[in-house]
């Protein structure tokens, strides 16, 4: 999913966990729902030329969108746990769990590299290059009214 | 996702939800044994949504489960390196543990 769709998600999951003050939180849930994605760095800049042409499976990513860097990341944020308020850590392991889940359930990846190079997809998502992208539009633009709701609410 | 939104809400729901998720995790590796139709495709699949699933409940929940989750995962890494299967049942304990607690605390 998109950078947008992540943010957006776990900012409406995360403000209902914590009962509507999630907007206190919101540097922490944009840095570590977005912090994944930045793995993706390497082959934008490899495939710069045609990034349009070119899709974001598998071998977009590199080993710290997988289980390697879920195990990694998890063992530093238990570090963080003595460093830091239980609420911001638990919140930035949220939204780090929630944007793993979400790229595992809509996409093809490899969870085991560099260990093992088996593909892995859910197929949740619809098929087809054109059905996808309505699919990521339509559901960021949920997101986003979902989004604005909360901030609404916050208003009011 | 569900057992994590309805922990503030009723915590008698979320204990069914975990119930239910743990059956039908069982359920699903028994239908594949018993159908044939286990394959490493899967067992990967299995093994990732059990640890997410495991971090999403955990984080919420931080100390002491989340450092407990963070060795599953490296046991999981292990688990496929080596090709024996070693995971901490970490979800069937908090279950036991949500079952067990009102008898403790009377």
């Amino acid at each position: 999913m998109n950078l947008i769709f992540h943010f957006l998600f776990n900012y409406v999951f995360v403000d209902f966990i914590v009962g509507g003050t999630a907007w206190s939180y919101l540097p922490v849930i944009f840095i570590f729902s977005v912090l994944i994605d930045l793995t993706h760095l390497p082959y934008l800049l490899r495939v710069r030329k045609n990034v349009i042409k070119r899709r974001f499976g598998s071998e977009s990513r590199t080993r710290f969108h997988e289980m390697y860097g879920l195990a990694i990341i998890s063992f530093l944020l238990c570090a963080a746990f003595f460093l830091f308020d239980i609420m911001t850590v638990s919140i930035a392991a949220l939204c780090l769990l929630l944007h793993f889940s979400l790229d595992f359930m809509s996409g093809k990846s490899m969870p085991f590299y560099p260990y093992s190079k088996r593909e892995v997809s859910l197929g949740m998502l619809p098929y087809g290059y054109r059905n996808k992208v309505v699919f990521e539009i339509g559901s960021t633009a949920i997101m986003g009214v979902l989004f604005w709701l909360r901030i609404q609410s916050l208003v009011l | 996702m569900l057992f994590v939104i309805f922990l503030n809400i009723s915590a008698g729901v979320s204990l069914i939800l975990l119930f239910i998720t743990i059956l039908l995790d069982w359920f699903d590796g028994l239908t594949a044994k018993k159908f044939n139709r286990g394959s490493e495709e899967g067992y990967f699949a299995d093994l990732v949504s059990d640890r997410l699933s495991e971090g999403i409940i955990f984080s919420v929940m931080f100390f002491p489960f989340f450092f407990l989750f963070t060795a599953n995962c490296f046991l999981t890494i292990w688990s496929v390196v080596r090709k024996r299967h070693v995971i901490l049942p970490l979800r069937h304990i908090l279950l036991a543990l949500y079952v067990i607690m009102p008898f403790l605390v009377i």
